[in-house]
């Protein structure tokens, strides 16, 4: 079943670490999941987002005004910011680097996520808390 | 001082701006007070720690690498990002500049918090973003 296969693939990603199985098994079910090819755009600079990634497989590459900003792999969230604050632009532009397949994670999903599941939103805001002292 | 002398102090705080007044009232109620004398090192770059102040009276120096970069005074945060990201190191040095009367907020308190008020992590996650999007936006020179 898909969501036993999602379910186990949650367990490893650091994101997901501190949720019970049950609760894994919960959060398998919001998603969908995609596959795209190198090359491919997931999020664009400037644009407004409804949608983020949870990559499974595969890196992609961050860059901001065209510049090089840093690499993300499996387990890595994409998007996220522009469905923390639904008003702003996407920041960054995150391009697939290798062939890429991921979560997607729609904006009702994402609400559930931070609303049902503070562990994750913990582990979100901690790792907004690590990006915010590495911009500073 | 009076109660709601210290709400408005710990409402201040930007990474607890989107939490409702009950959230911050259980907040005001785990945090200790103290007071420091002037040269007290609060948070030391480089370092890891876990505490996390608000400065109620007084002013401090921030800097870096030996270098003065700021200044503090009441109502802000010193080393807040360290509740959440326990395990990076302090980014910068404060120093009391005047005897401090602070807030004091312990991990322990700071988890019964988020256990007790779920809803504290999604705030704090948006003030972040919101924060996160100045940052990575601020024009170098």
């Amino acid at each position: 079943m898909a969501s036993r296969h999602h379910s186990t693939t949650l367990a490893q990603m650091p994101l997901f670490a501190a949720c019970t199985d049950r609760e894994r098994r919960q959060i398998a079910a919001l998603f969908d999941e995609t596959a795209v090819p190198a090359g491919t755009v997931l999020v664009t600079e400037g644009e407004l987002g409804d949608q983020a990634f949870i990559l499974i497989d595969g890196t992609a590459d961050v860059s901001t005004s065209g510049e090089y900003v840093a690499t993300l792999g499996a387990g890595d969230l994409v998007g996220e910011m522009a469905l923390l604050d639904r008003s702003q632009p996407r920041s960054a532009t995150v391009t697939a680097r290798t062939d890429v397949t991921a979560f997607v994670v729609d904006p009702r999903s994402f609400e559930q996520l931070l609303t049902r599941y503070p562990r994750v939103s913990r582990q979100i805001a901690a790792a907004l808390a690590r990006r915010l002292r590495a911009a500073s | 001082m009076s109660r709601k002398t210290k709400l408005d102090l710990l409402r201040e705080v930007n990474l607890f701006a989107l939490c409702s007044d009950k959230e911050l009232k259980r907040l005001e109620s785990l945090v200790d007070e103290a007071t420091v004398p002037a040269g007290t090192v609060l948070i030391r770059e480089g370092e890891v720690g876990v505490e996390a102040y608000v400065i109620v009276t007084g002013t401090a120096t921030v800097t870096l690498a030996g270098e003065r970069v700021g200044a503090l005074g009441p109502g802000d945060a010193v080393g807040e990002m360290s509740l959440l990201d326990r395990q990076g190191p302090r980014s910068a040095t404060v120093t009391a500049d005047t005897e401090l009367a602070v807030f004091v907020l312990e991990p322990r308190s700071f988890n019964k918090l988020l256990d007790e008020h779920p809803g504290v992590s999604k705030q704090m996650a948006i003030a972040l973003a919101r924060r996160l999007r100045a940052a990575e936006h601020a024009p170098t020179f």
